[in-house]
């Protein structure tokens, strides 16, 4: 693809998005619908303006890390663990009725074979959880109690989800069930959660240290945001989603666990500025 | 760097859109409409229904 018409895409995606986002939001419908129409109208569905194309697809990607990276900055780590039990039983819902719902339609309806069925139902239990953030900071409402209850549900979905497929995939290799291979990714999983944090905020003080003596602007966002991709990285190869390594890193550096840095300032102000100790 | 952010999101969920093929895979397109979209007017729904009978302490 040409640099201008990727650009010319772009444009096209960002004009859309915007205009039928307004009128969904005219509408009392979310904005985040008229941005789904809009790819709906633009791509092979109807139009057929716009192709899915890997630099789209991976521009895409990065955003919604970044998003679920500024996610995880508003997120309050203890009200998230104080739903923590309340989180894992809707996860534990979250995955099985789709998985359940999935299989049985493939197998049953669809008379699709057992391994095929089952690997439809394990598809199934991945969670739309940048989707599901959109709409709840469209309604304001992403601070709330049962908000935080949803954001930890859907990121322990996202953990069993992988394990599930993980699963799946030895299963259907035909040499069995590697237990040990599940168990190997659910360790990585969940060290990486616990563990991401941590290191998160030892950088940060490596960051901000560096900011005192660099001479040149705007350290903090270019070191933030690598960051981001890095710990993205970083979960993609422990076998966890990419997203869960932005939402690691924005947790790390939330108020909370990180409250040397004032939040408030860091809601009003480019990042920056808003990063700077006060 | 917010802004930067919020200015590029929508590409996401443009993306969804053009990902989705309703002339050719048509189940795979109803299932993720369905699992993408139905959740959002639930959500929209749940709040119109029982917000006011939310618990209102929203900082902790």
């Amino acid at each position: 693809m040409e640099v201008s018409t990727f650009f010319i895409h772009i444009t096209i995606i960002l004009l859309s998005a915007r205009i039928l986002g307004e009128i969904a939001a005219y509408l009392s419908v979310p904005s985040v619908i008229g941005e789904l129409m809009a790819g709906i109208i633009l791509g092979p569905s109807l139009l057929s303006l716009i192709e899915p194309t890997d630099v789209i697809k991976l521009l895409a990607e990065i955003e919604i890390i970044l998003l679920l990276f500024e996610v995880g900055l508003e997120t309050d780590i203890m009200r998230l663990m104080k739903t923590g039990f309340n989180s894992t039983v809707v996860a534990l819902f979250g995955v099985a009725a789709p998985f359940v719902f999935g299989f049985c339609v493939s197998y049953y309806l669809f008379t699709l074979p057992f391994l095929t069925s089952l690997f439809a139902g394990g598809t199934l239990t991945a969670t739309s959880i940048g989707i599901t953030v959109r709409i709840l900071t469209d309604l304001s409402k992403h601070h709330s109690r049962e908000a935080q209850m949803v954001l930890g549900a859907a990121v322990i979905d996202d953990i069993i989800g992988v394990i599930l497929l993980a699963f799946l995939y030895d299963l259907s290799l035909g040499k069995g069930v590697s237990l040990q291979h599940t168990s190997q990714i659910f360790i990585f999983v969940v060290l990486f959660m616990a563990l991401a944090p941590m290191a998160a905020k030892f950088m940060a003080g490596v960051i901000r240290r560096f900011d005192n003596v660099s001479q040149i602007p705007g350290l903090i966002p270019t070191t933030v945001v690598s960051l981001v991709l890095f710990f993205a990285w970083l979960a993609h190869a422990v076998g966890a989603p990419e997203l869960l390594g932005g939402f690691a890193a924005g947790i790390a550096l939330s108020r909370r666990f990180f409250c040397q840095w004032d939040l408030p300032s860091m809601r009003s102000q480019p990042l920056p500025i808003a990063l700077r100790r006060t | 760097m917010k802004p930067i952010i919020h200015l590029f999101t929508p590409i996401f969920f443009v993306m969804v859109g053009l990902s989705l093929n309703l002339n050719d895979d048509v189940y795979a397109a109803l299932v993720i409409a369905l699992s993408t979209v139905l959740p959002i007017f639930v959500i929209k729904w749940f709040y119109s229904r029982f917000d006011k009978n939310l618990d209102t302490d929203e900082h902790g």
